[in-house]
């Protein structure tokens, strides 16, 4: 069963109780998980109002704490339940500014001593083979680290810290039960309201890579899709090469992530606390065409009347 | 199929207000082998230097101490050596 408990005042108190619509929400294209919830109130005699205020901090458990993070804001509504959005601490990493000059050092090494600077807790960051070499003038924290990952990984804050990892290392397959006497059923077993989009919106079949530097513009490596311009026509992008970069490598690299049907779907399904943006879910749905294995873009949990359901956008 | 605040809140980042561009004040640490610190953590050196003034040090006269007018380009990662301030 989960619990709410907010630390308020030099004390935790279970807050659960009192609290109705509970939700929250990770993506892999924010940083923080952020939490909304109800408080009861009411102006009437002898009713206590809940230990809670803006700047405590909250954490969600079920058995094993789910999320941690500080309550940013507290709205009140005359009699009405009064409304909290908490944040994890990754609102720090997004929040504050610095600048950093990196001379060629290990990427896993520069997000540590970002970290570091800012006491943020750091749970775990996958062996990173990258060196930094840039300069980053009054940047957000959450921007420097992500620039110095660059693409092919997710960063989450976890209770116990930051965590930095592949996406394909981390699969998920949820349970629920009907009753605590039965046994657990997969949640991808039942799937409700699946829906697929496909598009072509974003397609590019064509790369040219051009030269970057202030001498002027050459065009280096022009690669196509034969097949695809057949289908859709010509659709180009032109991408400028940095330094130290192969145009090869990058007009491949490129074609190869654009040169394809934008398929994106979601799902919803009942819930699971280990379901998080960025891992990967096995799925089958036969009306929508959703087979396979897919990588979680976001997901809303939310729980209501001890029903606990999640909304799943799939990458 | 982003929910309809995230895809508006992607667009904006996507869109964000770029900072002003303007001239930066660095000062020179080294010559002949040109050095120039620029506020509290960054070393320029001639891999990010263009330079559009001779910087001065013989037994006469050291432009060492001096500070000099930066031009950042290539976002950020290299600067015009512009001038001396007098």
């Amino acid at each position: 069963m989960h619990e709410l408990w907010c630390y308020h005042e030099s004390q935790w108190h279970n807050i659960t109780g009192v609290v109705g619509n509970l939700s929250w929400k990770s993506s892999i294209n924010e940083l923080a998980v952020t939490m909304d919830f109800e408080v009861a109130y009411s102006d009437t005699g002898y009713f206590t109002t809940a230990p809670i205020a803006e700047g405590d901090v909250i954490s969600l458990k079920n058995g094993d704490e789910i999320f941690k993070g500080i309550i940013l804001t507290e709205n009140r509504n005359g009699r009405s339940a009064r409304k909290y959005t908490a944040c994890d601490f990754a609102f720090y990493l997004n929040k504050s500014k610095e600048t950093y000059q990196f001379n060629r050092m290990n990427a896993g090494k520069a997000i540590r001593k970002i970290c570091s600077d800012f006491d943020v807790p750091v749970s775990y960051i996958c062996p990173l083979p990258s060196t930094i070499t840039k300069i980053y003038t009054d940047k957000p924290l959450s921007d420097i680290i992500k620039d110095i990952l660059g693409d092919g990984y997710y960063m989450e804050m976890r209770p116990e810290g930051l965590y930095i990892n592949k996406p394909e290392n981390i699969t998920t397959s949820g349970v629920f039960s009907f009753a605590e006497n039965l046994t657990p059923t997969p949640i991808n077993k039942l799937i409700s309201n699946p829906q697929v989009t496909r598009s072509i919106e974003e397609l590019k079949n064509s790369i040219k890579v051009i030269s970057g530097d202030e001498k002027g513009f050459k065009v280096l490596k022009t690669v196509k899709d034969n097949t695809l311009i057949n289908r859709y026509g010509l659709l180009q992008d032109v991408i400028k090469l940095e330094d130290g970069q192969d145009a090869g490598t990058v007009a491949n690299s490129e074609l190869s992530k654009l040169a394809k049907v934008s398929v994106k779907s979601s799902i919803e399904l009942l819930g699971d606390d280990n379901v998080r943006a960025g891992r990967y879910l096995e799925l089958s749905e036969s009306m929508t065409g959703i087979e396979g294995v897919y990588l979680i873009e976001s997901v809303s949990h939310t729980l209501s009347n001890g029903v606990h359901k999640m909304k799943i956008d799939l990458g | 199929m982003l929910d309809s605040v995230s895809e508006l809140a992607k667009l904006f980042k996507e869109r964000e207000n770029q900072g002003v561009y303007s001239p930066m004040i660095g000062s020179i640490i080294e010559l002949p082998v040109v050095r120039i610190r620029l506020g509290d953590k960054i070393i320029l050196d001639g891999s990010h230097l263009t330079m559009c003034v001779v910087l001065q040090h013989n037994a006469e006269y050291s432009d060492i101490g001096r500070e000099v007018v930066l031009l950042p380009y290539a976002d950020g990662q290299n600067f015009i050596v512009i001038g001396v301030v007098n």
